[in-house]
């Protein structure tokens, strides 16, 4: 590999050789140090690759042993030289096309961001662009160390941290911390009030004084759990904050009210579709032969290629390719039996969607509604969720907690 | 073989040193058969693409076989591919 490299380098040339004994000419040449390779037997004699240093000393080999020797084909870098050495444009093309590439190739053109999790990217990003390290920045100037520091002390998520620039692409890679366990502070009076409106199912104190008992109807912001309570001592009465704790359960209603309608509009596609393109250079977006599409509907689809030179040179060309495909809306009755599976699929999906996942779903009636040209869907949904909350103790509860108290 | 020859012999095989270096033996080294090195010729006396012809101190190098190919001459050392049916000394 490497020799073949040199030889392309170097130049060499392919001859043929004719005469009475060629391995004597192969002999002599070999004895005088001349580096031959790819001898090939022809009738006629044999053809091989000489160098071109060698094949100046050839001709001595040639007259001695009475064989002739022709040349056959040039090859190497000197010989495509000598070809085009008249060619000035040509040459300062390929000096300038060198000298763009490689001032291309000092600028950052793509940020890579590996291991963040919680530190959101978009955020950092906009941080090193404020410090210098955005897309199109010239790599030299790009201060790593401070960049660095700056980083791990504007983000306490971060644990470890390592920018490097590789070609044209700068790649941060990080390490977050692990997150600081959620101290549950235990220390703070507070009470416990009602998150929702419901009808208290349990209540389970542990710590703080019961405010509400079991089917007690509350509304949110209710306080279902005093931390701040009087006890009859021996020295009078005594005023206690505690920071109360306590898993309160709730029954309560939910509506979900929605139409479905009896009628509806269903793509089709036509099959006809239209390609266009536009290419993105130093972020200037250029739409190359765009016309309009002629649809009256369709679906525009886009698909972004970044050029590069292998994967560390990415280069600041953005090539899309837009994909638009026609379709053909049609106008679709449903009967009212498609209407009411419908409504019954999507009450599930908003009850996926919409309700907190620890809570039961105790019942969930559905009454429908048929009018000429839709369904109108009223769900009953009843759950069984925890409602408890931790709330800071106000002046006021003190009443509250009196007024009960007697 | 003379005298001196026998001497110079045995001290090679009493230190092992290499044969083809102090007793200018040829050295063959044979990849299968596609490819033959030889260290330590004298000089091609013939070659076609089916038989090759080498001679060396210990008399001539005769190779068979098809498509023979002189990948590489040099002054010490020789280098044939090809589909080499038969290596024998003449």
């Amino acid at each position: 590999m490497f020799l073949w490299l040199w030889q392309i380098l170097k130049g060499y040339v392919r001859i043929d050789v004719t005469g009475f004994s060629v391995e004597r000419f192969i002999n002599m040449a070999a004895h005088k140090g001349i580096y031959l390779w790819d001898v090939t037997y022809t009738p006629s004699g044999v053809s091989m690759n000489v160098s071109v240093k060698g094949f100046k000393q050839l001709r001595e080999c040639a007259r001695k042993t009475k064989c002739k020797f022709r040349i056959r084909s040039k090859n190497g870098v000197p010989f495509i030289f000598y070809k085009y050495r008249k060619r000035k444009i040509l040459l300062g093309g390929i000096l300038f096309s060198v000298v763009f590439i490689y001032l291309l190739s000092s600028f950052v053109w793509l940020i890579d961001i590996k291991g963040n999790d919680r530190v959101k990217r978009e955020q950092l990003l906009a941080f090193c662009a404020n410090e210098g390290l955005r897309i199109g920045a010239f790599k030299y100037k790009i201060n790593n160390k401070q960049l660095k520091t700056n980083l791990m002390n504007n983000f306490h998520d971060i644990s470890w941290l390592d920018i490097h620039i590789k070609g044209t692409r700068a790649v941060i890679q990080l390490t977050e911390t692990i997150p600081a366990p959620q101290v549950i502070d235990k220390t703070t009076p507070c009470n416990i009030v009602a998150a929702k409106d419901g009808l208290i199912t349990s209540i389970v104190t542990g710590a703080g004084k019961p405010m509400v008992k079991r089917d007690d109807v509350v509304r949110a912001g209710d306080i279902l759990v005093s931390g701040e309570f009087t006890t009859e001592g021996d020295n009078g009465s005594v005023t206690k904050r505690v920071h109360a704790y306590s898993e309160v359960w709730a029954k309560m209603y939910n509506e979900i009210n929605f139409e479905v309608p009896l009628t509806y509009d269903e793509k089709t596609y036509t099959g006809n579709s239209k390609k266009m393109f536009s290419v993105q250079i130093f972020g200037h977006n250029y739409d190359l032969f765009h016309t309009d599409s002629g649809y009256a509907n369709y679906i525009r689809g886009a698909r972004h290629t970044q050029l590069n030179f292998g994967e560390d040179y990415p280069l600041p060309i953005i090539w899309t390719a837009y994909t638009y495909r026609e379709f053909q809306p049609e106008a679709r009755t449903r009967t009212v039996e498609e209407a009411r599976e419908l409504a019954e699929k999507m009450v599930n999906a908003r009850i996926i969607r919409e309700f907190d996942f620890a809570a039961d779903i105790i019942d969930k009636s559905i009454a429908l509604q048929e009018t000429p040209d839709r369904l109108i869907v009223k769900a009953l949904i009843t759950t069984n969720e925890r409602i408890d909350k931790e709330a800071p103790i106000s002046e006021q509860p003190r009443e509250i907690t009196d007024s009960l108290e007697t | 073989m003379g005298k001196r020859e026998k001497v110079k012999r045995e001290i090679t095989e009493a230190l092992a040193l290499p044969k083809e270096i102090v007793l200018n033996l040829p050295l063959i080294t044979l990849y299968g058969n596609e490819e033959l090195n030889l260290e330590n010729y004298k000089g091609v006396v013939e070659y076609t693409d089916e038989r090759i012809r080498i001679s060396t101190s210990r008399g001539i190098l005769k190779i068979e076989g098809r498509n023979l190919l002189l990948k590489q001459v040099t002054s010490e050392n020789i280098s044939v591919t090809g589909g080499i049916v038969r290596v024998e000394f003449m």
